[in-house]
């Protein structure tokens, strides 16, 4: 357990383009589906501009932990506040974080009966209010970014797998969120796909967006991230910056899952 | 003749299908429904216009036929088409009523749709004339064709309506969880996201509940109104046709199984045309 780590009292403060602003403070988060106790006394404080990465074997609860996040789970116990907005069960609340908060999903999520374009517009059509013409030039200019704006007028259907999370990750941006969640995004993906959507991510890490990343790429995560977060049974196990993560793992457990996940890498 | 009716049934299901999303259509359903209860006015509404441009339409000089001595597949056809028009509206009605957080509404669907569904359409027939004596005002005579097509269109919709609540159900959970995570949860991603996608998940059993519900207008002969089988039995009951059998019932069968046929094609071809997700284009290469 490293939880008292100075590094964890102020995490990523000598980083670059961190700010001590804090953008997401949970305390005491717990969790239950059902019987099933999936989180366990959560504490994290993310600042603005940091990126995270959290990773774990499957049913550790680090999708879980980044899906309450913007309350597409529900939390039993805890405190969760998103940008200065306390989540509670309060509706007009979590519509205010989730419009701070842009989420990527790993089966991408788009929606098969709009076009790219639509996809990207329709929550600042429907959410924002934002007149059609200024949301399709603000939805071209992500798809630019994500380097996909000549696939704007197909449908999901026509796209590759890598390309439809380009397209996701364009459609959250387009909310111009403060904060990005990316939940497995590479896992469905055929391994020459991973690399573009990678990609895209590191460009927007590069522009200072805070992300919270579940994934288990640990390139990724030594190139980007500012924290490692190692979660097993519903706990944070380990945290802390990439090189030392991966160089000096303190417990037993993130030593096995380390050595597990990094053969053949 | 036959054609001619089936294809402005088939006209009037297309209209009503395209309206059957608005409340409007479920509306006017309802209202003419409730106006066609009443003889009056159903002959000045509904009769003597449609006569009259038959009329225009076909100059035979054919004798008006009151609906108590239709026979054959004219009762069929029209018990089928009407019921085919009409449910749809009421079974969308019952969909959101079952969901519905009020208490009162919420039950009253849920009951009207398990006792109507849970009980066989004869015994509906059957009970359709103290049923409509109870509901109609007093002196009323309730022409034997409606009651039959009152009973068929709610007996159907019960049954729509189960089907027409799988619509959105059928939508993939994760879809719904991006509209949530962009801002549009619940009720508020039902119009962007999963109305315009429920159409083709429900129309596979949305048409075999038309298929059913035309078959099932053999039934009428319980009441006494002469289906197709119905009047075959005259004829085997005539001395001079014993052993004429096989033919009675291809000439049943065989216009029950071209509207069937008829009906299942064109959802095939709806479908097509209401896929959404576009998959069938092939993928970007």
């Amino acid at each position: 357990m490293t939880a008292s780590d100075p590094v964890t009292a102020r995490p990523g403060s000598n980083t670059p383009g961190v700010s001590d602003a804090v953008a997401i403070e949970i305390r005491g988060l717990n969790k239950w589906f059902g019987q099933f106790h999936v989180l366990r006394d959560i504490d994290l404080t993310v600042c603005r501009g940091e990126r995270i990465v959290i990773c774990g074997p499957s049913g550790s609860g680090k999708s879980t932990l980044i899906r309450c996040i913007n309350a597409l789970e529900e939390h039993q116990k805890g405190r969760i506040v998103v940008d200065g907005i306390a989540l509670t069960s309060e509706l007009k609340n979590i519509d205010k974080v989730r419009s701070e908060v842009g989420m990527v999903f790993q089966h991408f999520n788009l929606f098969p009966h709009l076009t790219i374009l639509e996809n990207c517009t329709l929550a600042p059509i429907w959410v924002r209010k934002i007149p059609r013409r200024e949301a399709e030039e603000t939805a071209m200019h992500f798809l630019t970014k994500v380097k996909i704006p000549e696939q704007a007028g197909k449908y999901p259907g026509q796209l590759s797998g890598g390309q439809q999370q380009r397209v996701a990750i364009a459609r959250a941006l387009c909310m111009r969120p403060k904060i990005m969640l990316f939940d497995e995004p590479t896992s469905a993906l055929d391994p020459e796909m991973i690399k573009e959507v990678l990609d895209t991510m590191i460009e927007l890490a590069e522009e200072g967006m805070t992300m919270l990343v579940v994934t288990h790429e640990m390139g990724f995560a030594r190139k980007v991230a500012n924290r490692v977060i190692f979660m097993d049974q519903g706990r944070i196990v380990e945290q802390n910056e990439p090189e030392a993560f991966f160089s000096k793992p303190q417990s037993e457990r993130t030593k096995l899952f380390l050595s597990q996940i990094l053969r053949g890498h | 003749m036959f054609v001619l009716t089936f294809a402005a049934g088939w006209i009037a299901w297309r209209l009503v299908s395209t309206a059957a999303g608005s409340l409007a259509g479920a509306l006017a359903a309802l209202a003419a429904l409730a106006a066609l209860a009443a003889a009056p006015a159903r002959r000045a509404l509904v009769v003597l216009p449609l006569t009259r441009i038959l009329a225009a339409a076909l100059p035979l000089g054919l004798p008006a036929i009151a609906s108590n001595r239709f026979g054959g597949f004219m009762p069929a056809v029209i018990i089928g088409v009407s019921g085919i028009a009409l449910s749809p509206p009421l079974g969308i009605l019952r969909g959101p009523g079952r969901q519905s957080a009020l208490v009162v509404i919420n039950i009253t669907s849920v009951a009207c749709v398990e006792i109507i569904r849970g009980v066989p359409l004869i015994l509906w027939l059957f009970t359709a004339s103290p049923l409509s004596n109870l509901f109609l005002p007093p002196g009323t005579k309730a022409d034997p064709i409606l009651r039959v097509v009152i009973m068929v269109t709610l007996f159907a919709s019960a049954y729509l309506a189960g089907v027409i609540r799988g619509g959105p159900a059928a939508l993939p959970k994760g879809e719904c969880e991006a509209a949530a995570a962009l801002g549009r949860d619940g009720w508020k991603s039902m119009r962007p996201v999963i109305l315009p996608q429920a159409p083709k998940a429900a129309i596979p059993g949305i048409v075999s509940t038309f298929i059913g519900l035309f078959k099932d207008t053999t039934l009428v002969m319980v009441i006494g109104l002469l289906d197709p089988v119905g009047l075959a039995n005259s004829i085997r009951a005539n001395a001079a046709r014993t052993g004429i059998y096989r033919e009675r019932f291809i000439l049943i069968g065989l216009p029950f199984l071209l509207f069937c046929r008829f009906m299942s094609r064109y959802s095939q071809d709806l479908e097509k045309k209401l896929a959404t997700d576009r998959r069938q284009e092939g993928p970007h290469p």
